[in-house]
């Protein structure tokens, strides 16, 4: 292990200022000449079929899946292909990683790259339990690593913009918000597609199933996140793969990055009737849709659903609706005043936001703890539908109160020798 | 639709009643079950499951579970549905579950080996892991001993303890890996040369996973009382590379607090930039204590700029007034990034001292960004506005503008009488950043002399902020009337060079019961002889309160302008306006009507596809047979195809069964008129619909 006690990064750094005198003049003397090779940040891909493909810090030196047709070529690593991601992990001249796999893969492979020393952007949905979405927060924080959750909405202007207005408290104090329905009552099913051949050309099977139950391969499963997202072994539907992209831009307007809501409630038909309704310590609600919030019906009609909001935000001296794209309504009617001057803070998109952040070592918009409060939503969205009953969350101690059933579906059981 | 989802919807209905819940009996159930399995509705059953753990279903839980053990065993019963029922036995299962699933975990085929251990690792019940404990103390193959090694350790089943420690020195990688993890999660005594060891054994894999386990024991240590055990490891981390590095000192600040606090330090001179860059993190983790700051203050003297600047930050964290002197101290630093740190700092300090020195870096001109951010989280609001009000009139131009941004956070009190002052400095910088401050601080009272301010502005760049902080504040006027009654008396009384801009703010405060005082300034506006004012007119009816009033003025100066920019921006605000139009109205024959007049007045005019596309854009949201003649006759034109199309099918879908003979024709001029292969099939399969219902 003593191998690894200097990165490359390190390493050439090191080497650099041992021999500084003579060989290393600042770029800015030089101009715009390459980059040293002690500033070039060094990633690799695992998972090559999903959006987070496209996601790289200055030079991706491997790419990995366990699909050999995804991996244009057959594994070699002298030509930076691979099946296992350990292999990758196991490569000190790669400082960050981006996970794009299949869901039931995400929150180990995340995990295993923030321990192995890496800065770590990891697709959404990171996570399929509670126990997952800790873990790599904990992670991240143990090892001191950046993380960036590929949600994506959080870049956008209009929401940081509105993030900008409630900090400032332009809206008072929020007493109540709602988020547009993206499949928050979608849930994960059992998967019943029947035994096919598989070309062995085509991938290794054990290892895409990873810590999954073991089943017999289909490929109707592998078609894509839409396929094997809505089967409990491998991902939660969209109450998780859809709902977080707004629900993690509402949570972030709303400006919680370490507090969650501890109370959840389904719908009752009475008290309650949105999809989910989540109540936080300091008296604010959320809930899913806009049904009973105080808001003229001209304005809730322009309230629709899907990936990129709307979201409704309710405080005691004004009001908000957006989108990701758009402000929609507002009351009173200047509270965007001022969008067009906004610098927002994060304004490099989500990528090269990780990007900045790798070098600077801050937090990016979406980091561990913001992450984690966002899965939080979308599980316990999950788990209170499928008890059909209100829940109690101690974020202390990080369960349910008095509940065995639902702190039984906070985590789930993995194949050897997997684990977070 | 695929098979599988077909035979699930399907047989949806038919097992809705399943769901009910006044069948209860133990023979209903397992009919129940029994029917869903048959169907292979595993979906709707374990729906049925989850509706078993309601308070007070235990009985129907555990009858649940014995009919899908029961299927198990059954010939008919496919085998992936098979799976798929162990499965919900790990999710739902208890005590009764347990016999049947360890009787599964010799089987051949992983379909149920592995599922059943699965099962058998998340039941909750103690009898699970007795299960796996028995199954381990028979297995002999490697493969096998470490799943069940496995599922014992993620169980957390300190039972295991002894099986752990033996198969902790054994030579299969996967066994003693799973061996370590399991004496990681469980131990309470430190065994930290079989840790040691397996740092050393096997491929690189097996090693950094035998570390990983090596960080847990630790935490598990201290988390047990066993601080000083939990200590020596995390100092054995620190060679371990940069990731273990970080999360050993991140322990020893858990573990050891202010004790450690100086061999943190130590330890963080000349490390990785991503060990430095948690420093802050690491000092979370200890409690505040005057020792740790000055502990701090003197390390800081010898420290590298990147570790200079994350301990200025742990110093703001403290906010202690000893440390106070060093931020000071750290403000005159060469070193822009450890300066920018400390100003950054002084924002957390509840000191005259730092207030002082937050106006002075900002009348310095220095580090006027890291100055101007903690000017936002100072405690000491009411001071820095007494030293910014001091140093304003001895400042130079530029020197100004950071300290009127300065004032926006101060108290409205004070603040914005200096501001409204400063929205008359002779530089247009600090009148503009006046304005915007204003903004943010300025409370209604302020806003008549704001609108006089605005009134007197003649630079066009200053009157769009202004414009806009006027709004701002004229929206915290509570009465509707009191927002447009100054803009309308300055108006009256002639307006001086700021006249534009008081039209535009007309239109942002203004509403449906107060537009008529100010329609008659801006109507005037529209005929006047200089551009400027025929512009800020077109600009005002663009964003009006109200569209009916407007929207023939509008018209008619995209006429009378036609083919110059000012037509073209009347068109556009025309344009806008029928869509303000559209979603005041409810949707009625009368509505649709109007809407497709004005939209086939606008497009008579339009020159560009641009405004073509507008009203298009608004006609497809008509569900009436003009506004689908009047976007037919567009469907030729290939600047606008695209839209056309697109509006057209909106319209026929909403009409084809009431108007099929105007829907038909325009559907087959669509279909003869788009390239695009999904158009053509959407309006072939709707032509198809309309066909079968003729």
């Amino acid at each position: 292990m003593g191998q690894r006690a200097i990165s490359r990064r390190e390493l050439l750094r090191s080497a650099a200022a041992a021999t500084a005198t003579v060989s290393v003049v600042p770029r800015h003397v030089l101009g715009q000449g390459p980059m040293p090779p002690s500033d070039v940040i060094t990633s690799a891909n695992i998972g090559l079929g999903g959006v987070a493909q496209g996601v790289g810090a200055d030079r991706v030196l491997a790419r990995c899946d366990v699909r050999k047709d995804k991996l244009k070529g057959y594994p070699d690593p002298k030509q930076g292909r691979y099946l296992d991601f350990r292999q990758v992990l196991e490569r000190d001249d790669i400082d960050a990683i981006s996970v794009g796999s299949a869901e039931q893969w995400h929150a180990i492979q995340i995990v295993a790259a923030l321990r192995a020393g890496k800065d770590v952007y990891g697709e959404k949905p990171m996570s399929s339990t509670i126990q997952e979405a800790a873990a790599i927060r904990d992670a991240a924080k143990r090892h001191g690593r950046v993380y960036q959750h590929g949600t994506q909405r959080t870049s956008d202007k209009p929401v940081q913009f509105a993030r900008e207005l409630v900090r400032r408290g332009e809206l008072g104090k929020i007493v109540a918000s709602g988020v547009g329905n993206c499949g928050h009552n979608e849930l994960a099913i059992p998967c019943l597609w029947p035994a096919e051949p598989v070309h062995p050309d085509m991938l290794d099977w054990d290892l895409w199933l990873g810590p999954a139950p073991w089943r017999p391969f289909n490929k109707a499963v592998m078609h894509g996140v839409l396929a094997w997202h809505q089967y409990i072994d491998f991902g939660r539907n969209m109450v998780n793969g859809g709902a977080v992209h707004p629900n993690d831009a509402v949570r972030h307007i709303l400006g919680y990055e370490r507090e969650g809501p501890v109370e959840i409630y389904p719908p009752d038909g009475k008290e309650y009737k949105s999809i989910t309704t989540w109540k936080y310590a300091d008296g604010a609600f959320l809930q899913v849709g806009f049904e009973g919030l105080p808001i003229p019906e001209e304005a809730r009609r322009r309230l629709g659903g899907g990936y990129e909001g709307p979201y409704l935000i309710i405080g005691t001296k004004g009001k908000l609706a957006l989108t990701c794209g758009a402000f929609i309504w507002a009351d009173p009617p200047g509270l965007w005043e001022g969008y067009a001057e906004f610098d927002p803070p994060h304004k490099l998109g989500h990528g090269g936001d990780w990007r900045t952040c790798i070098r600077t070592r801050e937090k990016p918009i979406c980091n561990e703890d913001a992450a984690y409060q966002t899965e939080f939503l979308c599980h316990t969205c999950e788990i209170a539908q499928r008890l059909r009953r209100p829940l109690k969350w101690d974020p202390v101690k990080e369960e349910f109160i008095g509940d065995d059933e639902a702190n039984r579906m906070t985590s789930k059981p993995y194949r050897a020798p997997w684990h977070l | 639709m695929n098979a599988i989802v077909l035979r699930y919807v399907t047989s949806l209905a038919a097992s809705a009643a399943c769901l009910c819940p006044t069948l209860h009996a133990e023979e209903a159930i397992q009919q129940k079950a029994g029917a869903l399995i048959a169907s292979q509705n595993v979906p709707l059953l374990a729906q049925l499951c989850e509706q078993a753990l309601r308070p007070g279903a235990e009985k129907e839980r555990a009858e649940l579970c014995k009919a899908l053990i029961a299927h198990v065993g059954r010939e008919d019963v496919s085998p992936v549905v098979k799976g798929e029922l162990l499965t919900l036995l790990g999710r739902f299962g208890r005590a009764e579950s347990v016999d049947f699933l360890a009787g599964l975990l010799p089987h051949a085929d992983p379909l149920f080996h592995t599922r059943a251990v699965l099962a058998l690792q998340h039941i909750p019940s103690e009898e699970a892991a007795a299960a796996l404990r028995k199954a381990l103390a028979a297995a002999t193959e490697p493969e096998r001993r470490a799943a069940l090694l496995h599922a014992l350790a993620l169980r957390g089943d300190r039972a295991s303890l002894p099986q752990f420690l033996k198969d902790a020195a054994s030579t299969s990688d996967a066994v003693r890996t799973a061996a370590l993890l399991g004496i990681a999660r469980v131990a309470d005594e430190p065994a930290n040369a079989l840790f040691k060891a397996g740092m050393k054994q096997g491929p690189e894999t097996a090693r950094r996973e035998a570390t990983n386990a090596y960080v847990l024991h630790a935490d598990r240590l201290a988390k047990v009382g066993k601080r000083q055990e939990a200590l020596s490891i995390y100092h054995e981390l620190l060679g371990e590379g940069a990731y273990a590095k970080a999360a050993a000192l991140l322990g020893m600040a858990r573990a050891g607090g202010a004790a450690e606090v100086k061999a943190i330090l130590e330890s963080l001179k000349g490390a990785e930039r991503s060990v430095v860059a948690i420093t802050c993190d690491i000092f979370e983790h200890i409690p505040k204590s005057g020792a740790v700051v000055a502990a701090v203050c003197e390390h800081i003297k010898t420290a590298e700029p990147t570790l200079e600047v994350r301990l200025l930050e742990v110093l703001a964290r403290h906010a202690d007034p000893a440390g106070l002197a060093t931020v000071l101290e750290a403000t005159k630093d060469a070193n822009p990034a450890v300066r920018a740190a400390a100003v950054g700092a002084l924002g957390r300090f509840d000191d005259k001292r730092a207030a002082d020195a937050l106006v002075a870096a900002l009348a310095g001109g220095k580090d006027t960004a890291a100055a101007l951010r903690a000017v936002e989280i100072s405690p000491m609001k009411s001071a820095l506005a007494d030293g910014l009000i001091v140093a304003l009139p001895d400042a130079s131009g530029a020197r100004r503008v950071p300290l009127v941004q300065a004032l926006r956070v101060c108290p409205a009190d004070k603040a914005v009488p200096v501001l409204l002052k400063a929205a008359e400095d002779a530089d247009a910088a600090v009148r503009g950043e006046a304005f915007l401050a204003l903004r943010r601080v300025g409370d209604p009272s302020a806003y008549p002399r704001l609108v006089e301010r605005l009134a007197e502005e003649a630079n066009e760049q200053v009157q769009s902020v202004g414009v806009t902080a006027a709004a701002a504040l004229g929206a915290r006027v509570k009465d509707p009337s009191g927002r447009t009654a100054p803009v309308v008396a300055r108006l009256a009384a002639g307006g001086g060079p700021g006249r534009p801009a008081l039209l535009v703010l007309l239109s942002r405060v203004a509403t449906e019961a107060t537009q008529e005082a100010g329609l008659k300034f801006v109507r005037e506006a529209l005929g006047a002889q200089d551009e400027r004012l025929r512009r800020a007119a077109i600009e005002a009816m663009a964003a009006w309160p109200d569209p009916e009033p407007v929207m023939d003025e509008l018209l008619g100066a995209s006429k009378k302008e036609r083919e110059t920019p000012l037509g073209v921006l009347a068109l556009r605000a025309y344009c806008r306006q029928i869509g303000a139009l559209i979603e005041k109205r409810a949707p009625s024959e009368a509505a649709h009507k109007e809407i497709v007049r004005r939209c086939s007045q606008g497009m008579e005019i339009a020159a560009q596809p641009a405004e073509k596309i507008g009203f298009l854009s608004h006609l497809g949201r008509q569900p009436h047979p003009d506004a689908l003649k009047l976007v037919a006759g567009h469907l030729d034109d290939p600047r606008v195809k695209k839209e056309a199309v697109q509006a057209a099918w909106t319209i026929a879908s909403a009409l084809h069964k009431t108007h099929p003979d105007a829907v038909r024709p325009v559907l087959e001029k669509v279909r003869a008129a788009t390239e695009d292969k999904q158009w053509k099939s959407r309006v072939e399969q709707l032509l198809r619909t309309m066909e079968a219902t003729k």
